[in-house]
């Protein structure tokens, strides 16, 4: 949470919900949704378009939906202009621009912006910031239970290309020949 | 104008190995999505303009 109070949020809210393994994505965004309710007037809400590690998309949407708002995914460029903001899509072959009133949801793509790295004074800061740590009851929520289950999760197999080599020059070519060397 | 930004805790991709095809996940640091971080970043723009407050949120187990 100290990263993100470093670079540049004022104040963080961390949801605890104990006894559950994993979070499927229709639990987060409840959980989500009531805690920004319990933080009261918000004017827009920004989610990445995926987490790092599902990356199931949903939760930006799901939230929206919750909360009653509109939304708009895959965000490339984000400006305010009074009470609404222009939000820039790039898709396959077009951009498409729409002026979304607030509140309301965006949740953007990797090459939107470039994160800034946190200076050491930002992050002495940070450790001062407001950091509120709730567990699901103080947010009066009961979890439903999990409707999906994760059968499995495994790395793809990859299988070994077994090239012989008689001595470096030709490994040296091998390694060429993969990209895996001597690159730009 | 107040700006909530989403964020996932996920364990640090770059620390993660592989036995048996599956992820060993003991001793990795969490950290957050590269894309939660553009997302951060594009609010604390968003703040710089219009002034407001800025919040994270996240959900963790």
């Amino acid at each position: 949470m100290k990263e993100a109070l470093a670079a540049g949020a004022d104040e963080a809210h961390l949801v605890v919900c104990t006894g559950v393994d994993t979070l499927e994505s229709s639990i987060s965004a409840l959980v989500i949704a009531e805690a920004i309710k319990n933080i009261g007037k918000v004017d827009l809400i920004l989610c990445g378009e995926g987490s790092g590690d599902n990356y199931s998309s949903q939760v930006g949407s799901r939230v929206a939906e919750l909360l009653n708002l509109p939304q708009v995914g895959y965000a490339s460029e984000i400006k305010i202009q009074g009470d609404s903001v222009l939000v820039t899509r790039s898709l396959e072959d077009c951009e498409e621009v729409l002026e979304v009133k607030l509140p309301a949801v965006v949740t953007v793509v990797a090459d939107l912006n470039q994160p800034r790295i946190p200076s050491v004074t930002q992050i002495l800061k940070a450790g001062r910031k407001p950091k509120k740590i709730m567990s699901v009851d103080d947010l009066n929520l009961e979890l439903p239970e999990a409707g999906t289950e994760t059968v499995s999760n495994l790395a793809p197999e990859v299988q070994r290309k077994r090239i012989k080599v008689k001595d470096a020059a030709e490994l040296v070519k091998a390694l060429q020949a993969e990209g895996l060397m001597g690159r730009g | 104008m107040n700006i909530v930004v989403a964020m996932k805790q996920i364990p640090d991709l770059q620390q993660i190995r592989i036995r048996n095809r599956k992820p060993v996940l003991d001793d990795v640091p969490l950290t957050f999505g590269n894309i939660d971080k553009n997302a951060l970043e594009a609010g604390a723009r968003c703040k710089e303009e219009t002034g407001g407050q800025l919040i994270v949120v996240s959900v963790g187990s």
